[in-house]
């Protein structure tokens, strides 16, 4: 579930700039993987990060105080991957890098590294087909997986960061799922 | 209930959000049904997976660039909130410029063309308008200086040009 916001929203000048840098801190990097997620860890992505907070400052006034600051901060970032996926469709398309293994090793910690290579190397090559796997989905099974099984964000929470009903995030979430047990069975069998 | 029942409350058992109903519901099936088991280990497993991905981290200049960014920007006001949905709401329009352009000077050119002769035709309508009205005045002038005169003996001409009336 997502983590009780302690910040809460003023629309006074100072109380905005001390709110907004804390909100960056809490939220920068769980926005980013999202992101990330959402767009094959497209080289924008930090960029798209950033728009999402410059939007965030420039709205915060019209922020409804019931909602969860990070849902709202989702809901932004789900929207703007979606006008770019929009507008990429209407441009000429872009083949994707798809990382190296070498690129991604920095994310495992060094201390696994270090201490059984081989198991090392087999969380690699599972990470690495789990991230393939997630690419493949839609979109729209994408993002709702995404909220829910790795941001930790409840069936409600996401549906307000989607902009969907409850009942088709659990919809979508059987689906997308069911892609994924089946894109990564091999993986599953051989590590049960 | 059938498996097919049992798919859907494994989600929720999954997640931690069936009831107790659809728990022991889950149970008792599982028991019984090895597809069904399996179901629900593979969904554990999954969950645990995703769960279990690296998270990503912002680049050290994140914030800094952020920083920068933001000194050109300013919070909008409520105002200024409601332009900017009006705008999105009729961005179509905005992405047409070159639309926009062209039906103007199109109107640009027609007026140009049409207007100078239309101009023209109503200046001459005027002009006859004003001849025959100054021509009918003196008419009158001199109907009412000479009363009952003859005026087939009268012998004048009718200056078009100027409106007046000569008589010799």
């Amino acid at each position: 579930m997502s983590s009780t916001v302690s910040v809460t929203l003023h629309n006074s000048a100072v109380n905005l700039e001390r709110t907004f840098e804390g909100l960056v801190q809490e939220y920068k990097n769980r926005i980013y993987g999202y992101i990330c997620r959402l767009t094959n860890d497209s080289p924008d992505a930090e960029d798209i990060t950033q728009e999402v907070f410059i939007r965030a400052y420039q709205s915060m006034h019209a922020f409804r105080h019931d909602a969860a600051v990070d849902t709202w901060l989702y809901r932004i970032a789900t929207n703007l991957v979606i006008d770019r996926f929009r507008r990429a469709k209407r441009a000429p398309q872009m083949v994707p890098v798809v990382a190296d293994a070498d690129d991604s090793l920095g994310e495992i910690p060094a201390s696994n590294r270090d201490s059984d290579p081989q198991a090392t190397a087999q969380l690699f090559e599972l990470q690495k087909q789990v991230q393939k796997a997630i690419q493949s989905l839609p979109t729209k099974l994408r993002s709702v997986v995404v909220l829910h099984d790795m941001e930790g964000l409840s069936y409600e929470e996401v549906a307000q960061a989607v902009g969907c009903p409850v009942g088709t995030v659990k919809s979508r979430l059987f689906n997308a799922r069911l892609l994924l047990r089946r894109k990564l069975q091999h993986y599953m069998e051989g590590s049960s | 209930m059938t498996c097919g029942k049992i798919r859907h409350a494994i989600q929720a058992y999954v997640d931690g959000a069936a009831t107790r109903a659809e728990r022991e519901a889950v149970d008792s099936h599982v028991d019984r049904c090895a597809a069904c088991a399996q179901l629900l280990a593979d969904s554990r497993q999954l969950v645990g997976m995703l769960a279990a991905m690296p998270a990503h981290r912002v680049s050290d200049e994140f914030e800094r660039n952020l920083q920068a960014a933001l000194r050109h920007t300013a919070p909008v006001s409520g105002s200024a909130a409601w332009w900017e949905r009006f705008r999105l709401q009729f961005e179509w329009r905005l992405r047409f410029p070159a639309l926009v352009a062209a039906s103007s000077l199109a109107v640009a050119m027609f007026a140009a063309v049409v207007t100078p002769s239309y101009v023209h035709y109503q200046e001459q309508v005027e002009q006859r308008e004003r001849l025959v009205y100054s021509a009918v005045e003196r008419h009158q002038q001199l109907e009412r200086a000479a009363p009952g005169a003859n005026w087939e003996a009268v012998e004048g001409s009718i200056e078009l040009t100027t409106g007046s009336v000569v008589v010799e």
